[in-house]
């Protein structure tokens, strides 16, 4: 079997798409946001943020860019920067309005950044989920992305596990990262401890609306601890008793060892593509 | 007697003289091959040939070094499991060995294997034979060898071994764990709290290369640190610790937590199934990707080792 990496080699190609941020610390949530917004304006897009005015906990959005001295950027183009109380932001066609605006003012793309515990307190859980998938239709045809900010602990487990079953390819915590390509789903980074829970909840994600195979693609995976082969495994399972197939592709030695130490490389529905098979 | 009837046979041949290994050996494997049992002579090279040779040059089965096949006790027991499961599965009845463990490599690991191969492979159609040179092999090692099998051949004779004992009685008695000389030295990495497993790997893994081990040994050191780590943050106490020693061809590293560990020197050693990520998993990876795992317990806390290369 051989599978070529798809994955864009520009850096900003990482902060493109729908994504669901999952920092695991505020500091991590902050480098994140800032490299979102320079990614955004490098590419001539304004940036909208959901945002109540007067918030004084420095973790405003202009306090972080002003922070990370993205501020002055920002400013060189008018109204590239621009922010919308919640329940403006997330007022039905809102978003749509946002897009025809920006782009008929000659901005190349628009970017609308949010942060999930807002939305869930402005629309209630199902209502803000509903939401985010109403997102995904309307990137259908417009350079539309989206960061959608959640913190583990700040909102529930089911609306964080739902959260990244809306974004499977476009995971972005602290340590790793997924993306789609046309025939993988691509996954960079590393898997211990502290994340594969959340590692567990977009392998359940991935084989909850599967065909008969699942490619994931371990190529630029540099570590993954036994939990993270445990999300594999078990989150798995369903899909596998019912004739479906999951392959790990581009593993790096080590990784293959690792599961052949933990016999993964016995179980029925699970094949590892490294490269010498 | 066969190697099929009624799961694993572990013997230990005591013998005085290299004629006395050679006769044994071959007596054994004649018998073995008569019964349609697939063999395997796991000796030092030199054994190896004089075997070989006395049985008439052909020998019907495998032929491993010593030191090959026994550097981890863990990977050996899974590596005989999948032999023999694949054996059988080609049609061999059971499966008979001869192997030297090379125990005075490093006597606590294989002490150790010695008692917990009667567990993990007990379901399994294997005669083993452990052999032990009298005349090369401490006293009190021999005395604590004779302890972890339940059959003994001396001097042309095999008797049950009346004073066999249990894995866990064995193991209360013989497997004695304490401070090396080289964890009284600075650590060339100390974390005096690990909140960040990753934060733990970036700090280890630069300086681990400077040990000159192979890099797939200090990769799998690192794996082995990272889920003792993760262990003692699930199921330790707080604040977990971390010490890092590195050594020309030695790797060791210490977590110590404030809980009260666990007990018993079975753990991470593998079951009499292989089953993928049964309960225990992370402490199954720790002992196949390092040379030795050991705990203790000290006036800091509950202590788990990991050593590679270096000997004991």
């Amino acid at each position: 079997v051989s599978v070529e990496h798809k994955q864009s080699s520009r850096p900003s190609a990482h902060w493109e798409g729908h994504l669901i941020l999952l920092s695991r610390t505020d500091a991590d949530s902050e480098v994140a946001v800032t490299s979102w917004v320079r990614a955004g304006l490098d590419a001539r897009a304004r940036i909208v943020y959901a945002e109540d005015a007067g918030r004084a906990d420095g973790h405003a959005v202009v306090d972080i860019l002003t922070r990370n001295g993205v501020d002055a950027l920002a400013a060189l183009v008018p109204s590239a920067l621009e922010r919308l109380p919640v329940a403006e932001f997330w007022a039905p066609g809102a978003i749509e309005a946002m897009c025809d605006e920006a782009l008929s003012e000659g901005f190349a793309s628009v970017r609308v950044l949010a942060v999930a515990a807002d939305g869930v307190s402005e629309l209630g859980e199902q209502g803000y989920l509903d939401a985010e998938r109403g997102v995904d239709d309307l990137r259908t045809g417009r350079p539309l992305h989206a960061l959608c900010r959640y913190a583990p602990g700040d909102i529930p487990d089911p609306v964080v596990a739902a959260g990244i079953a809306i974004h499977p390819g476009g995971v972005r915590e602290t340590l790793f990262r997924t993306s789609r390509t046309d025939d993988a789903l691509l996954i960079s980074g590393e898997i211990d401890a502290h994340n594969d829970p959340l590692f567990g909840y977009f392998i359940e994600a991935v084989m909850d609306t599967a065909g008969g195979l699942v490619r994931l693609d371990f190529g630029d995976v540099t570590f993954i601890g036994v939990g993270g082969v445990r999300s594999i495994v078990r989150g798995s399972a369903d899909f596998r008793s019912k004739g479906g197939t999951v392959e790990l592709v581009h593993p790096s030695p080590d990784i293959v060892r690792l599961l052949r130490v933990l016999s993964v490389d016995e179980l029925k529905g699970i094949e590892i593509r490294d490269g010498d098979s | 007697m066969s190697a099929r009837s009624g799961g694993y046979i572990h013997d230990a041949l005591f013998y005085g003289s290299d004629s006395d290994l050679i006769e044994t050996s071959v007596k054994f494997f004649r018998d073995g091959a008569t019964a349609n049992e697939s063999l395997v002579l796991g000796c030092t090279p030199e054994q190896n040939a004089a075997i070989i040779e006395a049985y008439g040059g052909d020998f019907p089965g495998r032929v491993v070094e010593a030191g090959e096949s026994y550097r981890r006790a863990a990977e050996t027991i899974v590596a005989y499991q999948r032999l023999i499961d694949s054996d059988v599965q080609r049609g061999a009845h059971g499966v008979r060995v001869v192997a030297d463990v090379g125990i005075e490599a490093n006597p606590d690991e294989w002490l150790r294997y010695e008692a917990i191969v009667n567990r993990a492979l007990g379901p399994y159609p294997i005669w083993g034979v452990c052999v032990y040179d009298k005349r090369r092999v401490r006293r009190e090692m021999l005395e604590a060898v004779r302890d972890a099998h339940p059959f003994v051949v001396e001097d042309g004779v095999r008797e049950p071994n009346g004073g066999y004992l249990e894995p866990d009685v064995f193991l209360l008695k013989h497997a004695k764990t304490s401070r090396l000389p080289l964890e009284d030295e600075a650590p060339d990495v100390e974390m005096a709290e690990v909140r960040s497993l990753s934060a733990l790997r970036e700090a280890v893994a630069p300086i681990t290369t400077l040990s000159g081990l192979p890099e797939r040994d200090v990769t799998d050191f690192l794996y082995a640190l990272n889920e003792l780590a993760t262990n003692a943050l699930i199921h330790g106490g707080r604040p977990v610790r971390a010490r890092v020693w590195v050594r020309p061809g030695r790797l060791l590293a210490t977590v110590l937590d404030a809980g009260e560990g666990f007990t018993g020197s079975l753990a991470g050693y593998p079951d009499t199934a292989r089953k993928p990520l049964r309960p225990g998993s992370g402490l199954q990876v720790v002992r196949r990707l390092c040379d030795q795992f050991d705990t203790y317990v000290t006036d800091e806390g509950f202590t788990a080792r990991i050593r590679t290369g270096g000997g004991a």
